[in-house]
């Protein structure tokens, strides 16, 4: 679509430099696009591999629990951890992904799991536990990367409409514009010579 | 190797065996052994004759090794029609959820402790040996309770012979309280800062409890269940501790005394490698056994096997009541096997609902009491 401008010099040589600039911003756009969906690949490869190890973890560690918690009653369990021992401290950041703010979680355990009975507890208990405390920075990790998929993809979604918005829209329009201003300047200029020559034959004849 | 009794008598010596008398037979079997201090005058067993009466008809009701196994091979559904061929699934009709499951059993065990109670003697011991690991676990969840500064509702089992309003206002004021639950709170309050030396502290007591309980009941079957109790409550103890890392100073504070092995003696060995301890213990033969399940490669194995083994360590031990006809070990044994019944029930319906496989849920059962 045509851009509605006046067809003058100033406004080709302004929408020439427009044009030149979108080009640019479209090439840096498209390399941004680019290397966004080359990190994002690589997250999700990533993330995969890391879901499949907490799956699997995850699994054990409830197939453990599940094995001890059949050994004692609900209220045995409720009371062996009525009173956590183990602080979690998670302190949450920023980082930058090809310029996008993402989120990043690192956390420290202080403490052991002593707030349970070792006589009267069953002893996959301990086990169990084990695997929940290994499981939970996984998880945090797992959670990050799946966070910073979610925000490469918005992030990815904009930057390709813009590329399209660039390379579909802006730059064909202003080529356009550029071509109609070029071919009104042309016809402006074939017709003051028209003119000129008309006028020129004119005086002639009159002298 | 095993020693042989200090005392022993020979119950035929006085002339039922004319091979023994003619001096034919040099010593005697082993079972024909027996102690003499365990000797009671036979109207002291004849007290229990109604209870035992009783038991030797509840027994038939009890789960045998065949209905586990259809009960391991049916699905949720189909164990709770099978549970319905027995009085327990009664109280497990319509439950959906480990809770429900839970309450069931509850119920059921209630019964079996309330139709005991009605029969023993009123100066016996025994109920109180099986429900006071309720009281004490109540009395520990209200601790804990007030140690996080919340309600301990959710917490409390249903079991116990105490009233839990008595518990909760004994907390604050220990003189309301029975011993040793009075002692118990009365040691917390003098300063137990982690939740985990609160329960070190707890079932100490309740531990010691029992063998006071056993003492008291004057039965050496008893006496000699709840010291092996001791004993793997502390091996337990000694095996969990060197898998977390904990300090001798920590096992000197949790073990309990009363066992067969002496304290002291485990302290010794706390630290030493696996090897060591069975070749030190070998002349227990639970001992040995146990510590040599807890270096198996399969960390699923060794975590399950540990409880199954010494419960059916214990089991053991029950079974060999199986000849006493009358006296107070055979409504122990009873007991026993019904709270042994409830675990084996509860764990293969949680097993059910979380889908573990029928070989993991083998794997976990214990010994039955009825084969």
């Amino acid at each position: 679509m045509r851009i509605n401008v006046n067809p003058n010099r100033m406004e080709l040589l302004k929408l020439r430099r427009r044009t030149a600039i979108a080009k640019r911003g479209h090439k840096l756009l498209k390399d941004k696009l680019d290397e966004l969906m080359k990190r994002f690949m690589a997250l999700i490869r990533e993330s995969g591999s890391a879901r499949e190890k907490v799956e699997a973890k995850l699994q054990e560690a409830y197939t453990i629990f599940s094995i001890a918690r059949a050994e004692v009653t609900a209220e045995e369990v409720e009371e062996a951890f009525a009173v956590p021992s183990a602080v979690l401290d998670v302190e949450v950041g920023e980082k930058r992904i090809m310029g996008v703010k993402a989120p990043h979680f690192e956390i420290r355990f202080q403490g052991g799991y002593d707030c349970y009975s070792l006589t009267t507890t069953p002893m996959a208990f301990d086990a169990a536990l084990e695997h929940y405390r290994e499981l939970l920075p996984m998880m945090i990790e797992l959670g990050e990367k799946e966070n910073n998929i979610r925000l490469l993809a918005i992030e990815i979604e904009k930057t390709r409409r813009r590329v399209n918005a660039l390379e579909y829209v802006l730059i064909p329009s202003l080529e356009e514009t550029v071509v109609y201003i070029s071919m009104k300047l042309d016809e402006m200029e074939r017709s003051y010579r028209t003119q000129l020559m008309k006028i020129k034959s004119m005086q002639s004849a009159v002298s | 190797m095993s020693k042989a009794p200090k005392y022993h008598v020979n119950p035929i010596k006085s002339g039922a065996s004319p091979q023994f008398r003619e001096g034919r037979v040099k010593s005697l079997p082993d079972f024909l052994m027996i102690d003499l201090k365990r000797i009671k005058p036979f109207h002291n067993a004849v007290r229990y004759g109604y209870a035992v009466g009783r038991v030797r008809v509840l027994e038939t009701q009890m789960i045998n090794s065949q209905r586990v196994e259809r009960l391991i091979e049916a699905d949720f559904e189909n164990a709770l029609y099978i549970l319905d061929e027995i009085t327990m699934g009664e109280y497990l009709r319509g439950a959906s959820s480990a809770k429900e499951i839970d309450r069931g059993l509850t119920r059921y065990l209630r019964g079996v402790y309330s139709s005991i109670a009605q029969a023993l003697p009123v100066d016996s011991m025994l109920m109180e040996f099986f429900v006071c690991r309720y009281d004490f676990h109540n009395l520990k969840a209200i601790l804990k309770a007030m140690m996080e500064g919340g309600e301990p509702e959710g917490l409390l089992g249903g079991l116990g012979a105490i009233e839990v309003d008595l518990l909760r206002k004994g907390a604050s004021d220990p003189v309301a309280l029975p011993s040793p639950y009075k002692e118990t709170v009365q040691e917390f309050a003098v300063g137990v800062e982690s939740p985990q030396l609160l329960d070190t502290l707890v079932d100490k007591n309740y531990l010691s409890h029992r063998l006071f309980l056993a003492r008291r009941e004057g039965s050496p079957f008893i006496i000699d269940f709840a010291r092996a109790a001791i004993d793997l409550a502390n091996l337990k103890q000694v095996l969990r501790g060197r898998l977390l890392s904990k300090d001798k100073g920590f096992m000197e504070e949790s073990l309990v005394q009363g066992g067969f092995v002496p304290v002291g003696r485990l302290l010794d060995l706390y630290g030493d490698p696996v090897e060591v301890m069975i070749k030190k213990l070998e002349s227990n033969i639970y001992y040995s056994r146990l510590l040599a399940m807890t270096e198996s490669v399969d960390e699923a194995v060794r975590l399950t096997d540990f409880d199954r083994k010494s419960d059916d360590q214990l089991m053991e031990m029950v079974s060999a009541t199986k000849r006493i006809s009358v006296g107070a070990e055979p409504i122990f044994a009873y007991l026993r096997a019904g709270e042994n019944e409830v675990l084996m029930v509860r764990m293969i319906l949680i097993a059910k609902l979380n889908n573990i496989p029928p070989a993991s849920i083998e794997r976990m059962l214990r010994t039955l009491y009825i084969e």
